[in-house]
């Protein structure tokens, strides 16, 4: 053995040591950082006192696929559930200022008519009330318009930062086949790269593969996204009021069965249209069951009933009438030239509120199976957030720092660096013995 | 699942968090169930409670107009009663003046004297005839003209009936009695038959037997509008109280549903608040120490 190899060993503790405490101040630092994987060192035995092998990156590929997997569901659910609750927040039911209050009032109306059909305030309150009703449905119908453009708006926001990610991704691909393994450089880049992903998961969905040489690919259905070096770009595309988002390289429309973005797809193609479409049914039933009434009556001058309402969806529909004398109130014909005042046909449109298939019960049916829908996505929503929770606990107890644990290490790298200090010092000491106070004989 | 054997600072943190935060939550909620007093703040926290709602204020608003429709019924008939009432009297009183002018003590010049009285009982009949309520002629049917008779005491108003709804079910009641119903039909009505006796008292004596079988047919016409009346204003009230009843429960059963239980919510906000508490107290003190605070 050497005279000096002792140095040389106590100085290669030294410095694993110092790598050690770096390390750990390194994850001591990041504690907060989302997406870090904590660090560990790998210390091997050398020929010659310690070797740091590597830098080890405690991360689980699997645990990180499935909290993607989960991540994507979860951001297409939480989507769905918002846009529910907002549609419901339209209909704003039980009240007593919704559109089931104003419908009952519209039939009070008519009711207070057929109590006293010469009562010219009964009729122009009736006039009013209807106002009042396509009012509501027109805001209604406008309300759903303008959610359905904010989630095509949010979707706009959303693809240009999935693309983003992409790049990130790739980016991110092309540094880590240029850094070298076991280093804190890689665990780092490597650590952006997998939040990268997550983030374009929760986003876009897809599928995440990591080859052989270490790079990230992404794809959507197939269709290739991330490559090892390049990224593909996605657009969103508003055809013939259809959005759809498309792969900028040739239009083609791209696959996207999770994330963030097909809650706003299903939102805009299927929820929106479908409750407005219920909306419309209650606004036509209400327009075909007055309508129907008044042109079996007569009104105040005797001449037959004309449509109190024009337009067949929420959107359109409005009052035709202005005076309130034209509600066809009697169901008998003018006798000669003098009009009746039977109210037998107010009566009877007083009791189309409780029509099968009339305005109310389409109504109360809507609202009932609107909150239902937004229950059961709030529920599912809910489950899938408990889900994700345990698997982030998972990668958590795997992958993030504890500050406890850290302490105790640098505790250990430290004392064990104060060691080797001891080692070099006592070695030192030894060798000023033997090279000082040695052959000094006779001196 | 892999047990967790190993915690992580970050996740401790984040899992208490997630507690409390839920906590919160729900306390909020709790707290605006009780300041609003409505346990159903939107559909989707019970949507068949919602839908029982919606379907109890229609019913409690339908209720509502029932009660207003049998009040209205109640009056309109009450004034149809007082008519009615006068008119039997009136008609009561000239079959006294026929029969005083039968008797054989009567002359000519009482007999004109006495014409002249029916004359007048004539004239107030047809003003009763004609009498409004509300606006509208009580005894016309359903017609718009203004009056039920002409100053012939020919009919001009028309049989159709004026109705109020009482009931879901559509049953209806007759508020009205038109003219022929009360004085008699065509011209063996109330205004003809006085007019005959008129005639008879001046010109024709012989006929006055005659026209007081008349008279007594008018009579039993408007004893049986009075009779029918009474009946309906019975009815009305009957369902009055039918419906007053109906009003109470269907209140009630809406509050069952609608209404936050004040008690329950209250406790459950005073055992939310205390848990809350607690996990705020265990928070803080599992999140303080850390083995820094160990090592010197």
């Amino acid at each position: 053995m050497a005279t000096f190899s002792g140095i040389s060993t106590a100085l290669s503790s030294l410095q694993a040591q110092r790598v050690a405490m770096d390390v750990a101040g390194q994850n001591i630092a990041n504690v907060s950082t989302p997406g870090y994987s904590r660090q560990r060192v790998d210390m091997t035995a050398g020929a010659i006192g310690v070797d740091v092998s590597s830098i080890q990156r405690l991360h689980s590929g699997i645990l990180g696929d499935r909290a993607r997997t989960e991540g994507a569901r979860l951001g297409d659910l939480t989507v769905t559930s918002t846009v529910l609750n907002q549609i419901e927040q339209v209909l704003p039911e039980p009240s007593t200022s919704g559109l089931q209050a104003k419908l009952d009032a519209l039939w009070t109306g008519f009711a207070d008519i057929a109590r006293d059909t010469s009562n010219a305030a009964a009729r122009i309150q009736v006039i009013a009330q209807a106002n009042v009703l396509t009012n509501t449905l027109n805001d209604a119908a406008q309300q759903l318009t303008n959610i359905s453009a904010s989630h095509t708006k949010n979707l706009t926001n959303l693809v240009t930062s999935a693309n983003s990610y992409a790049k990130q991704i790739a980016d991110l691909n092309i540094s880590i086949s240029q850094t070298p393994q076991g280093t804190t450089a890689i665990n780092a880049l490597m650590d952006q790269r997998s939040y990268a992903a997550s983030q374009l998961a929760e986003a876009v969905g897809g599928t995440y593969l990591i080859d052989s040489s270490n790079n990230m690919s992404v794809s959507l259905g197939g269709a290739t996204f991330v490559g090892p070096a390049n990224h593909s770009t996605l657009q969103v595309a508003t055809a013939g009021g259809a959005t759809s988002v498309q792969w900028s390289r040739n239009d083609s429309t791209a696959a996207i069965s999770s994330g963030n973005a097909n809650g706003y797809l299903t939102a805009i193609a299927t929820t929106i249209p479908a409750w407005t479409t219920s909306l419309n049914a209650v606004a036509s039933a209400l327009a075909t069951t007055v309508n129907n009434a008044q042109a079996a009556g007569f009104d105040s001058a005797g001449t037959a009933g004309t449509d109190l309402f024009t337009g067949t969806t929420a959107a359109t529909i409005s009052v035709a009438l202005t005076d309130g004398s034209k509600i066809a109130a009697s169901s008998v014909a003018p006798a000669g030239a003098v009009a009746s005042l039977n109210g037998s046909n107010a009566d009877a449109m007083s009791a189309l509120g409780r029509a099968a298939n009339g305005a109310d019960e389409l109504y109360q049916n809507l609202v009932v199976s609107l909150g239902f829908a937004a229950q059961g996505a709030q529920q599912t929503s809910e489950t899938v957030q408990a889900f994700m929770a345990s698997i982030t606990s998972q990668i958590d107890s795997q992958s993030a720092v504890n500050i406890d644990e850290e302490m105790a290490n640098l505790l250990t790298y430290q004392r064990g660096y104060e060691a080797a200090a001891r080692v070099l010092t006592a070695i030192d000491a030894a060798l000023d013995t033997l090279i000082n106070r040695t052959g000094l004989v006779g001196r | 699942m892999t047990s967790i054997t190993r915690f992580a600072t970050g996740s401790q943190s984040m899992q208490n968090m997630d507690s409390v935060s839920s906590m919160s939550k729900r306390m909020a909620q709790l707290q605006e169930q009780i300041s609003s007093g409505k346990a159903i703040q939107r559909a989707s926290e019970d949507p068949s409670g919602t839908r029982s709602v919606m379907a109890l204020r229609a019913e409690q608003t339908r209720m509502s107009q029932y009660a207003q429709n049998i009040d209205t019924g109640v009056l309109r008939l009450n004034a149809t009663r007082i008519q009615v009432d006068s008119i039997n009297d009136q008609l009561i009183k000239s079959r006294e003046l026929v029969l005083q002018g039968q008797s054989s003590s009567s002359t000519a010049g009482s007999r004109s004297a006495l014409a002249a009285q029916i004359d007048v009982i004539a004239s107030s009949l047809l003003i009763a005839g004609n009498m409004g309520f509300a606006g509208r002629a009580l005894f016309n049917g359903a017609t718009s003209a203004a009056t039920a008779y002409n100053a012939g005491g020919t009919y001009i108003g028309d049989t159709n009936q004026v109705t109020t709804r009482v009931d879901d079910s559509g049953s209806t009641v007759r508020i009205e009695l038109n003219g022929p119903e009360v004085f008699g039909v065509g011209g063996a009505n109330a205004f003809a038959v006085l007019t005959a006796i008129a005639d008879s008292l001046r010109n024709t004596p012989g006929n006055l037997p005659a026209n007081l079988v008349s008279l007594d047919s008018v009579i039993a016409t408007a004893r049986g509008a009075q009779a029918t009346i009474g009946s309906r204003i019975n009815q009305l009230n009957e369902l009055h109280d039918v419906t007053t009843d109906r009003i109470l429960g269907v209140t009630g059963a809406l509050s069952a549903v609608e209404d936050t239980d004040l008690t329950k919510s209250v406790m459950e906000l005073t055992t939310q608040q205390t848990s809350y508490e607690a996990a705020l107290y265990a928070t803080a003190s599992i999140m303080q120490p850390s083995l820094m605070d160990f090592l010197r």
